[in-house]
């Protein structure tokens, strides 16, 4: 799912970032600033108007950034318990 | 090493906001500006270090950077310095990296990526008591041995671990660089920095938790917006009701040595450029001093605090609107003071179209500068009457702040369908935590805001004044001439060859007069038309009469306000152009940038001319 249709407050982890053609330098730029699959995002803010820009909690880093670059992030809700379920 | 040649290098780097301009300090007590916005130190900033063993090294802050594949101008800068490549700089004997303990799992992947220069490094890790504070352990041993390379923890601002740093720096001098490896690919890096990072933190507590609960009512939808319009409020509102008081001395205490030059100096040529040339000129922009500072301390503390990056956050939609970015919310804001640091502000925007247009409308911005054109206009032509809450004065003076806002934006948005044409690069950037601002930075970096005001009062701005009190004063009319002095004079005869360009958009001569002088600086304009009023008369009494009562009874309502009208929109001064030609490296932009501000400037007062003596008569 995309990270815009998170609920505000919600965690989910990160899918793959789709890094094609022209997105290439902002998917880049996106790695540089930590986000990276199986990593944990949480949607921490929204904009005023139109709800950009956001601003997420990418492990221990609050990144702001607009919906646009937003969409080249996949995420997934992934529920606390079956997270570390599967880590045992 | 060679003793022979310049002491070694050793060049700091690190991501924005890892506290590479505060270990800058903390080693080399040199004096530097911090900051919190990524991307505040836009210069190269050299300094001193001594070794434990006695000797000097250079050392460079660099740049932040997240990576060696630069997005903006300044992260261009680190890369081609650490690569070797850069025209100027040569590549650094050894490398500190700056890394924030923190958030180590991020800046050990840019760790990893400089590694593979073979350039001898160290590692600082810093902010290791926020660190302790979140309660995350990390094994330095473990770190250290695992990057294979040496580790110091530190504490920048309480300059914690600086001599064991210094230690390691002395003993990597001694070290070869070895040949470059591969470059990896960053998913690579990133999974390795994960590995190492969750290997040596042994305990990882909630971090943030203060910054969190700050944002929560920073960045709230609702009261996001309404703080910093407060915020933005009450900053304006200090640099008027607290400046008043100091200026008001400063003023007195150039009255008073204008009284004890007029008295010790013998009557002639040299009086008069001392009292009215000198005095008048400098004094007449030295008053703004109290201002420029108290705006100035507030984007500090601002900056300092972590706040700014927040105030990008709330003002990246609107500046969306126009075809910007949040990012130019800072140069904008620092544009208020003095547009020249604005514009070296705009070096942190990636997008080459975003930062030339920001450039372009960063002079819109209301400086200092023209706010004592606006005070002796405003309270020679508007009525200091009440209306409601408000003063009408200050509304006049809030209106033509907003006049030149709106007219930045309309600017924005048509440079950006021209000029400056070209998609956006949108707006990505990390927020730090918030931190109580350091007294000792802030007083350095208004210090050194103070010095260069002072700098450009004593050179540009009081050789124009000397310059413009000959112009005005020579030659002088032959005996029995029937023109004044001031009309003969090549100010008198370049104001009249001005006249013809602005006589349709009412400006009288006195005002055309006063142009050249004004490219100086702008508060000059105030300066001149003192100079030329103060020249323009023999009559000790009307020497006396402000320059407020004079322009009252001389300039016609329209004409003063298409004057304003100009002020707000004209042609910022050279130190402007100067700063935009460096920045932008060549004549093509300050030329553009003159001419269409001079063409805004010229239709807006002209419209304000013809509408207001339709409407007055
Ligand atoms: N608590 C703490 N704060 C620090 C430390 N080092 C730097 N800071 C603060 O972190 C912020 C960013 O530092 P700065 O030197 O501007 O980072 P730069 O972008 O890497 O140059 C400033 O507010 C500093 O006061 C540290 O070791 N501990
Ligand atoms: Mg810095």
């Amino acid at each position: 799912m995309r990270i815009e249709d998170l609920k505000t407050g919600q965690s989910a982890s990160v899918v793959k970032i789709r890094e094609t053609g022209t997105h290439a330098a902002e998917a880049l730029r996106l790695r540089e600033m930590g986000f990276d699959e199986g990593i944990e995002i949480e949607l921490l803010h929204r904009g005023l108007i139109g709800g950009c820009p956001i601003a997420l909690r990418v492990g221990n880093n609050v990144i702001a950034l607009r919906k646009a670059a937003s969409r080249l992030i996949e995420v997934s809700v992934t529920p606390a318990g079956v997270q570390a379920e599967a880590a045992e | 090493m060679n003793a022979v040649t310049a002491a070694p290098m050793v060049a700091l780097v690190g991501n924005p906001n890892a506290g590479k301009t505060s270990l800058f300090n903390a080693l080399t007590g040199a004096r530097q500006k911090v900051g919190n916005y990524p991307g505040v130190t836009v210069e190269r900033k050299v300094g001193a270090m001594q070794l434990p063993d006695g000797s000097h090294v250079e050392i460079v802050d660099l740049p932040g950077t997240y990576s060696l594949s630069p997005h903006s101008p300044d992260e261009q800068v680190t890369r081609d310095v650490l690569m070797g490549e850069h025209g100027i700089e040569r590549a650094p004997d050894a490398i500190i990296c700056v890394v924030d303990a923190t958030n180590l799992r991020n800046h050990l992947r840019f760790v990893l990526e400089l590694a593979r220069l073979g350039r001898p490094m160290v590692v600082a890790l810093n902010m290791i008591d926020l660190a302790d504070r979140d309660g995350t352990k990390i094994d330095t041993a473990q770190l250290s041995q695992r990057l294979g390379l040496p580790v110091v923890p530190t504490v920048a601002v309480r300059r914690r671990g600086l001599a064991d740093l210094g230690q390691e720096a002395l003993s990597m001098l001694t070290r070869e660089a070895v040949p470059p490896g591969p470059g990896a690919d960053i998913r690579a890096l990133q999974h390795e920095a994960l590995r190492i990072a969750q290997a040596v933190t042994t305990l990882s507590g909630g971090a943030g938790a203060a910054t969190r609960r700050i944002d929560n009512i920073a960045l709230h939808p609702v009261f996001g917006p309404v703080i910093l319009a407060a915020l933005l409020f009450i900053m304006f509102q200090a640099v008027f009701a607290w400046a008043e008081a100091p200026m008001a001395w400063i003023e007195a205490g150039i009255a008073a040595l204008q009284e004890i030059a007029a008295g010790a100096l013998p009557e002639g040529w040299f009086r008069s450029m001392i009292v009215d040339g000198v005095l008048a000129g400098v004094g007449g922009v030295v008053v703004f001093l109290p201002q420029i500072l108290i705006l100035f301390a507030f984007i500090l503390v601002l900056e300092q605090s972590g706040y700014m990056t927040r105030a990008a956050f709330l003002m990246d939609r609107l500046m969306a609107y126009v075809g910007l970015n949040g990012r130019a919310f800072i140069p904008l804001l620092s544009s208020f003071a003095c547009a020249i640091p604005g514009i070296m502000a705009t070096r942190s925007i990636d997008d080459p179209k975003d930062r030339l247009t920001t450039i372009l409308i960063a002079p819109l911005m209301t400086c200092s500068a023209r706010l004592p054109v606006y005070a002796v206009m405003i309270a020679a032509f508007i009525p200091d009457r009440q209306i409601g809450f408000a003063n009408l004065q200050g509304l006049v003076l809030l209106g033509l702040y907003v006049f030149g806002i709106v007219g930045a934006m309309v600017a924005a948005l048509v440079l950006r369908r021209t000029v400056a044409r070209g998609a956006g690069s949108g707006f990505m950037m990390e927020m730090p935590k918030y931190q109580w601002p350091i007294l000792r930075d802030l007083i350095i970096g208004l210090w050194q805001r103070g010095v260069v005001f002072m700098k450009r009062a004593g050179g540009i701005i009081l050789a124009s004044t000397v310059l413009l009190w000959a112009f005005a004063s020579y030659p002088v009319p032959p005996e029995g001439s029937d023109e004044s002095p001031i009309e003969y004079s090549i100010a008198g005869r370049i104001g009249s060859a001005l006249e013809v360009v602005f006589s349709p958009i009412g400006f009288n001569h006195e005002i055309s007069m006063t142009m050249l002088p004004t490219l100086a600086a702008r508060e000059v304009s105030v300066a001149a038309l003192g100079t030329i009023y103060s020249l323009q008369t023999d009559d000790e009494d009307a020497l006396q009469e402000s320059l407020v009562d004079r322009l009252r009874s001389a300039w016609p309502l329209p004409t003063a306000l298409a004057f304003l009208v100009w002020v707000v929109f004209a042609p910022q001064c050279i130190s402007t152009l100067a700063v935009v030609k460096r920045e932008t490296n060549g004549w093509k932009w300050p030329i553009f940038m003159f001419t269409y501000l001079f063409a805004l400037a010229y239709v807006m007062a002209g419209l304000t001319y013809w509408i207001s003596r339709a409407l007055i008569g």
